[in-house]
């Protein structure tokens, strides 16, 4: 210190080191404002979202082209009121589909040996119009990175029911003794009623 | 004291730039915008896909059912003849083509089509091959399926469905996959970019 330019020795460094102190605080600053995990939206979870949205509609088109979407929709065991082979609302393990039900060997085919989780519900109307949901398989609450596909179709009155074998039963939809879960949405003509059935996908 | 100087604006110098360092290599995705990233094979793997199952192998009035003629037709590396499919079939892969042209992507980009599922139930997932004695889809380990795995793909013979170079060890690869119903059977197409 002192004399001609004194104190001003370490000038540079001092500049370089409050310079590396700013940067590195912005940083510090830029990480705490945003959590980054692996399931934050990038292009490549999007990309995931695609594929998983394509292959959900591919099952469904199969399905729908092989008839087992309404196969499925009225797979409903008039005695015990509820799906064949199941005390509750809809299905929930893998494997225990019964033989009848296509559309569940199709869903574990496609999804569950890629730890894929899906959720499958059935839309329909009530006379007076409102719109009711009934579980068809459920796994779970979906994540925010899960996609849905769905597909319209019409029950009409005399669609039978089906057995647990997947064939027809005697009785239609609209038997009083049939019990059927979903009302006739229009009693005055031959449809029964519109259904969407709903497929959601996610990565567990 | 002015005889620091030097030494005082190196040490300077040197705190700030490895801070710069620092910070540029800690940070992921500062200079992504810049770098070459597997972009262009996101849509180009997702795209082909699509075209694939709900065009050229099916018939596009009933997607994601493939039909056997198109669908042997596409992975037959001669010519098909006059099979109506909805890809390229004039794409002679023996005389110089490659699969780019079939699916009519530039021909910079590498492709690999492949259809796969498990069809004897044994739990393994392996690609499908048409046995042509037969007229029936089996797994490519499977006896039947001799002529395609020894690559004899002229007509007539069985049709292992695979097609293109086998996917980069190196580089960012893209999958994209669809289900389909090929037969009567699930099963997977898988196209890879890279």
């Amino acid at each position: 210190m002192g004399g001609p330019g004194g104190g001003r020795g370490q000038a540079h460094t001092l500049e370089g080191v409050v310079a590396a102190l700013l940067l590195l605080a912005s940083l510090v600053f830029a990480l705490q404002s945003t959590a980054v995990t692996p399931l934050s939206a990038s292009t490549s979870s999007q990309h995931i979202e695609n594929q998983q949205e394509s292959m959900a509609d591919g099952v469904l088109s199969i399905a729908a082209e092989e008839g087992e979407l309404l196969t499925a929709v009225v797979y409903w065991d008039e005695s015990t009121e509820s799906l064949h082979d199941i005390g509750g609302g809809g299905y929930a393990n893998d494997g225990d589909y019964p033989s009848g039900f296509v559309l569940g060997d199709l869903l574990t085919e496609s999804f569950s040996e890629r730890g894929i989780a899906y959720n499958v519900w059935i839309q329909y109307r009530t006379p007076s119009g409102e719109q009711r949901e009934r579980r068809l398989a459920y796994r779970g609450v979906p994540s925010d990175n899960a996609v849905t596909v769905s597909r319209v179709f019409t029950v009409y009155d005399d669609t039978p029911l089906a057995e647990a074998d997947g064939t027809d039963d005697s009785l239609t939809v609209s038997d009083p003794g049939a019990n059927f879960y979903m009302p006739d949405s229009s009693p005055s003509t031959d449809t029964y009623n519109t259904v969407r059935i709903e497929l959601t996908v996610w990565r567990m | 004291m002015r005889a620091q100087t030097t030494l005082d604006f190196a040490i300077g110098m040197s705190v700030f730039l490895l801070a710069v360092v620092f910070v540029f290599t800690f940070v992921p995705g500062v200079l992504e915008p810049f770098e070459a990233g597997p972009q262009e094979e996101t849509t180009v793997a997702d795209r082909v896909a699509s075209q694939l199952v709900q065009a050229s192998m099916a018939d596009p009035a009933d997607p994601y059912v493939l039909g056997l003629p198109c669908t042997n037709a596409f992975f037959n590396v001669t010519t098909p003849g006059d099979a109506e499919c909805g890809f390229d079939h004039t794409a002679d892969l023996t005389a110089g083509d490659r699969l780019t042209d079939r699916v009519g992507v530039t021909d910079r980009q590498r492709v690999q089509v492949t259809v796969e599922a498990d069809v004897d139930g044994d739990g393994d997932v392996h690609a499908l091959c048409f046995d042509n004695d037969d007229k029936k889809i089996v797994e490519v380990t499977d006896s039947e399926c001799g002529e395609a795995v020894d690559d004899d793909r002229t007509a007539d013979t069985d049709v292992l469905y695979t097609l293109g170079d086998s996917p980069s060890d190196t580089q960012a690869v893209v999958t994209a996959q669809r289900t389909v119903d090929v037969d009567g059977h699930t099963a997977t197409v898988v196209v890879e970019a890279w």
